[in-house]
């Protein structure tokens, strides 16, 4: 079944089935219910770049490390968010220490809920940061605790600058954190095609 | 009434080159049987992970899957990151 549904559009009082064919609707289509939507939808065009196939909410598990590693960690809470449309994903996070362990070396984000890009070979820092908002318990930071994503990876490096004016790039260790460290962050980035 | 609720991975996917495998969790609430609430939670297996807290069936998959080529193609991958 298809069809053309001009300047009038029906009312319909029970489900309508297509077994085959198209519907093209030339006027507003007004949905007073859900939608469900068994593939994607084309906006503003018809090319693959308007193509949304994908929308998820859900959550996701920040756990840090350090160097790698999180021996004797314990939180209060880390808990996160995360809204995927189409290939971006925005998180947001909560990292509340109740013990930092004693594993050492460079700060990780570890847990992200999808895997990051790798979709340019300039660096391999792929663009998806995330921004500490707020934070509590760090020491020796003079800027802002920021995630970098890892292209090809599931983890963000940690960076700020560890001197008064320095660039903004430096490594976070562990010894910028305490036991009482909480991270409050979101950010975005890709997982789509290369 | 009776409320159900029951966990389950119900998607499992592969990505990339380096096979990292996406495994999302779903727990669903039923009312009589009648699925009233779904939530996701999410969380990736990159090839150098630890996967003995995985599931079978996803510790199945990434032993197919993360074979020692695509082990060592992550190692390399990682050693060579470059801000």
């Amino acid at each position: 079944m298809g069809g053309y549904l001009g300047s009038q559009i029906p009312s319909f009082v029970s489900d309508v089935t297509s077994a085959s064919g198209d519907f093209t609707i030339g006027s507003d289509l007004t949905v007073n219910s859900d939608a469900t939507v068994s593939g994607g939808i084309y906006l503003g065009g018809t090319g693959s770049a308007n193509y949304l196939d994908d929308y998820e909410e859900g959550n996701w598990t920040p756990v840090i490390k350090f160097g790698g590693n999180s021996a004797g960690q314990s939180y209060s809470a880390n808990v996160g968010k995360y809204i995927k449309v189409g290939d971006l994903v925005t998180v947001f996070g909560v990292v509340l220490f109740a013990n930092k362990g004693t594993s050492t070396g460079n700060v990780t984000l570890t847990g992200l809920p999808f895997s990051a890009t790798d979709w340019t070979n300039v660096t391999s820092i792929e663009g998806g940061t995330f921004v500490c908002s707020f934070s509590s318990g760090l020491s020796n930071l003079y800027n802002p605790l920021m995630f970098a994503v890892v292209g090809g990876n599931t983890v963000a490096n940690a960076y700020s600058s560890t001197s008064d004016g320095g660039s903004l790039d430096d490594n976070v260790d562990n010894t910028k954190f305490s036991n009482s460290t909480g991270l409050r962050f979101s950010g975005s980035y890709y997982v789509g095609p290369v | 009434m009776a409320l159900t609720e029951e966990t389950k991975e119900d998607k499992i996917e592969i990505v990339g080159d380096f096979k990292h495998v996406q495994v999302r969790t779903a727990t669903v609430i039923k009312r009589d049987g009648v699925e009233i609430s779904r939530t996701y939670h999410r969380h990736v297996v990159a090839p150098n992970a630890d996967i003995t807290g995985e599931s079978t069936e996803v510790q199945a998959v990434c032993a197919a899957v993360h074979t020692q080529a695509v082990k060592d193609a992550y190692a390399a991958h990682l050693a060579a990151q470059e801000v």
